[in-house]
């Protein structure tokens, strides 16, 4: 099952490759003009074009990458003329840390919430929950970061770093104050929807005929919550936890610009406004990689937390 | 991910200044700052000073790094400054190396590695004297060999100088001395001396390496990240004097409101090339930081295809300048940070035809025109153009509503920088284009005359060309420049740009920065010229 399951995401990284490479050639424009701009000749054209090996026909241009790709070979960036690898290597790892950090105080806040909500329907909680994602859905990543910069940076209060600009030939843990407001963008961002999944999951056991049961017989309360009815919400919350992560890989883009933050979000922007196609194979694939990664291990987790399903697979 | 798309920065092909960025976010953060600031009452009344080279005068304590965010480096930046294309790669190369010659503050060649550049009789024999205290960051001396191979190395390589620069016979550059040597031109030009401005003909050693670069330049490479941060260390034995400051760091912002953000929680000491829309929140930010600007001839210019319908008819091309607000595009959109245009090239080259009467908005007498040459109103056009700088595109909205009342009825499309060169370019019927920082020899050379190579316009005047040809080829000034007038007076009658507005370069940075000159003629803030720049304290 799991063999079957390895194989089932090598297959859909290798159609995600072949979309994206087909994508990317259908944009208008290609990185040789993207570079040469209005300064482009006939000729020049042709010599750079011959240099990055872009006169070659385009199967031939995707089977070399995808021969390297089988290597581990992410191949060389056409603007830069570097290592792809090397290129998105520092950037990954500020990605990879703005994600788990976020992830890592999001879901205990979430499950604390949103526990705290089903179990007082119409309380406070509940309201502030519901209320919270109804606005937070209406207003995009960016312009959340925008309000926090204004607020706690640059205008009201100077407290933290506005931009995450890291010292040259530093890394980014050496200033951990350069996450924070990111973070905090992220984790407001995406916050009330984990929440809400949890909320109604755990309303909806809470409201089941077992609950109600083993409330009559005198289960304590906390024991009730904690032992029977969050062991089965946890299967549905860890799907949304899954389908969270995935969405801060995906919601870092805009982060990373507001922010100036050095991850892959921001280089896939720029790469796909350069036509770089290399390194727009090379992020996508690596986010890709990572998001498949990832229901791969919540699907294996909620096997292993839901008994039923447990025994099926046996 | 939608969100952003179509803010991409747009690296600017020969151009500086700010990059195509999120403007809704710019002017959310803008309003925002100004509110919240106002609320929390800590700064009212103690903005920021606009005070034009204010710091020339103060004391510079040498050492420390200058922190520069820039707008925008990019991977496509080179560290071959003949391969050079963008403003990043520019900024670049003026750190690493030196051209002959250079813009002076005023906009005037100025002579840097050269110590003179000089016609014979008829500009087809040059001779170049190189200044015999330059060396390389390798400690040995530029020699007349080195300017040699610069340029034998640009042909042989068929690198894009080659193109620009195709009147230089590189069999005919002839070694007189050490410090000597004479070009022997394919055909006689006087725009040879402000052709040797072009940081893509940065002078190199003779045995180049792009990947481990050597330059005599007033920095030496440190680490470079492409795309997001460059590194220099002071060349303490440059020619010109040490640098004041050790290092220097090119931090490259893709977002207009993330560069001011890093100036003011004092990420970065400078803020080069500023959206003209950001220099409110710089000022509602406090004392602490000075915003400097002065006029460029860096210009957002609108380019009529005469290939195409309706420009291929001269009535048309008018009938637009005139409808175009010059002044009102200044103020709405550059905030006041520009001066109008008069649809001709560069006020700062000394040649400049300035008894020309400036155009100004007249949208009857533009109907009026179109009216009586038979056209039926309104004559529908599409404009293309890629977002250039953070603000280009509100240029073209209020470019479009200015040309409604004229009788034209503009479609605005923008797109990003690689469509826009693509398959479709020079097939636009209307588009703009970011030119500057060319003398008007240079200018005319590249996007004007004898079907010059970037001429997106596909102008072409036999009487234009038959001046300029004789122009280049006249070496007494008084006569040249009479010459240059006529070729300014065919351009503002019939020509196909429409020239309506020059961009200042403005810059912000910390009140403890000095140092800062015009440089009118030359890229980026203080013309990339951070040498002169350091800290008061």
């Amino acid at each position: 099952m799991i063999v079957r399951r390895l194989l089932a995401a090598v297959l859909m990284l290798f159609v995600v490759s072949l979309v994206v490479f087909v994508l990317t050639q259908a944009l208008p424009g290609d990185v040789v003009r993207q570079m040469l701009g209005q300064s482009a000749t006939a000729d020049q054209v042709a010599r750079l074009r011959a240099e990055l090996g872009l006169d070659q026909p385009l199967i031939a241009q995707y089977l070399s990458w995808a021969g390297d790709l089988l290597h581990g070979d992410l191949g060389v960036s056409l603007t830069s003329g570097e290592q792809v690898s090397t290129m998105i290597g520092s950037r990954l790892g500020a990605t990879a840390s703005l994600v788990v950090v976020t992830f890592a105080l999001m879901v205990p806040c979430a499950f604390v919430l949103g526990i705290a909500a089903a179990r007082r329907p119409g309380g406070v909680i509940d309201h502030v929950v519901s209320g919270a994602v109804t606005v937070i859905l209406s207003l995009p990543e960016f312009v959340v970061g925008i309000l926090l910069i204004v607020l706690l940076a640059t205008g009201a209060f100077r407290i933290l770093p506005p931009t995450s600009v890291i010292p040259a030939g530093q890394s980014l843990w050496q200033h951990p104050q350069l996450l924070i407001l990111p973070v905090l963008t992220l984790v407001v961002t995406a916050l009330p929807y984990l929440t809400e999944s949890v909320k109604s999951a755990m309303r909806d056991e809470l409201g089941s005929e077992y609950i109600r049961w083993a409330r009559l017989s005198g289960i304590r309360e906390s024991r009730l919550v904690i032992r029977h009815a969050l062991r089965n919400a946890l299967a549905p919350s860890l799907q949304v936890s899954a389908m969270t992560l995935t969405y801060l890989l995906g919601g870092t883009v805009a982060i990373e610009v507001v922010f100036n933050y050095p991850g892959i979000g921001s280089a896939l922007v720029s790469a796909v406004t350069d036509r770089d196609v290399p390194v727009v194979q090379g992020i996508v694939m690596i986010v890709a990689a990572a998001s498949l990664v990832v229901y791969v291990v919540a699907d294996l987790l909620a096997l292993i937390v839901t008994p039923r399903a447990r025994r099926r697979a046996q | 991910m939608e969100g952003i798309r179509g803010n991409q920065q747009a690296s600017r092909k020969r151009g500086f200044g700010p990059g195509g960025r999120t403007a809704f976010a710019a002017a959310t953060v803008a309003v925002l700052a100004v509110v919240l600031t106002a609320c929390s009452g800590s700064d009212s009344g103690s903005g920021a000073t606009t005070s034009p080279s204010a710091s020339a005068s103060a004391a510079i304590v040498d050492g420390g790094t200058l922190r520069v965010g820039i707008t925008s480096l990019s991977t496509s930046d080179a560290l071959d400054p003949a391969e050079s294309s963008t403003a990043g790669g520019y900024a670049i190369a003026g750190q690493l190396y030196d051209t002959l010659t250079e813009y002076d503050t005023e906009g005037k060649v100025a002579m840097r590695l050269a110590e003179s550049v000089e016609a014979g009789k008829d500009a087809s024999v040059w001779t170049v004297k190189l200044r015999d205290d330059a060396t390389w960051s390798t400690g040995e001396a530029v020699t007349a060999d080195d300017v040699k191979s610069t340029f034998t190395r640009i042909f042989d390589q068929k690198l894009p100088p080659s193109e620009s620069l195709s009147y230089i016979d590189p069999d005919q550059i002839a070694v007189v001395d050490a410090t000597t040597l004479t070009f022997t031109l394919k055909e006689p030009t006087v725009l040879f001396p402000e052709a040797l401005t072009s940081p893509t003909v940065s002078i190199v050693p003779q045995d180049f390496d792009p990947a481990a670069p050597v330059g005599s330049g007033p920095f030496v490479l440190g680490t470079n990240t492409p795309g997001t941060s460059v590194t220099f260390t002071a060349n303490k034995k440059y020619w010109a004097g040490s640098p004041h400051v050790d290092s220097l760091e090119l931090i490259s912002f893709a977002d207009a409101s993330a560069q001011v953000n890093a100036l003011i929680g004092g990420q970065i000491d400078m803020a080069s090339g500023l959206d003209p829309s950001m220099v409110s929140t710089v000022k509602a930010a406090g004392s602490g930081f000075v915003v400097d600007n002065y006029a460029t001839s860096g210009t957002l210019t609108w380019q009529m295809n005469v290939e195409q319908k309706p420009f291929d008819d001269p009535v048309v091309r008018q009938a637009l300048r005139l409808a175009v607000d010059r002044q009102q595009l200044v103020d709405q959109v550059l905030s006041g940070y520009g001066t109008v245009g008069n649809d001709i090239f560069n006020p700062f080259d000394p040649m400049y035809n300035s008894t020309l009467a400036q155009r100004s908005a007249d949208p009857a007498a533009a109907k009026k025109l179109l009216e009586d040459a038979g056209y039926t109103l309104p004559i529908a056009v599409e404009l293309t153009a890629a977002p250039l700088t953070s603000f280009s595109d509100r240029l073209n909205e209020v470019f479009v509503q200015q040309a409604a009342a004229a009788g034209f009825d503009i479609s605005f499309k923008s797109v990003d920088s690689a469509t826009y060169y693509g398959d479709a370019y020079g097939t636009y019927p209307l588009s703009m284009s970011y030119w500057g920082f060319l003398g008007i020899f240079d200018q005319a050379a590249l996007t004007i005359a004898n079907d010059a190579p970037y001429n997106a316009t596909k102008w072409h005047d036999d009487a234009y060309d038959k001046l300029y040809n004789e122009a280049v080829t006249t070496v007494d000034t008084t006569r040249r420049t009479d010459l240059v007038h006529q070729m300014q007076q065919i351009e503002y009658d019939s020509g196909a740009y429409v020239v309506a507005v020059f961009l200042d370069s403005i810059s912000a940075y910390s009140d403890r920065v000095a140092g800062y000159s015009t440089y009118p003629n030359t890229d980026g803030g203080n013309g990339y010229h951070f040498n002169t720049m350091g800290f008061t304290s």
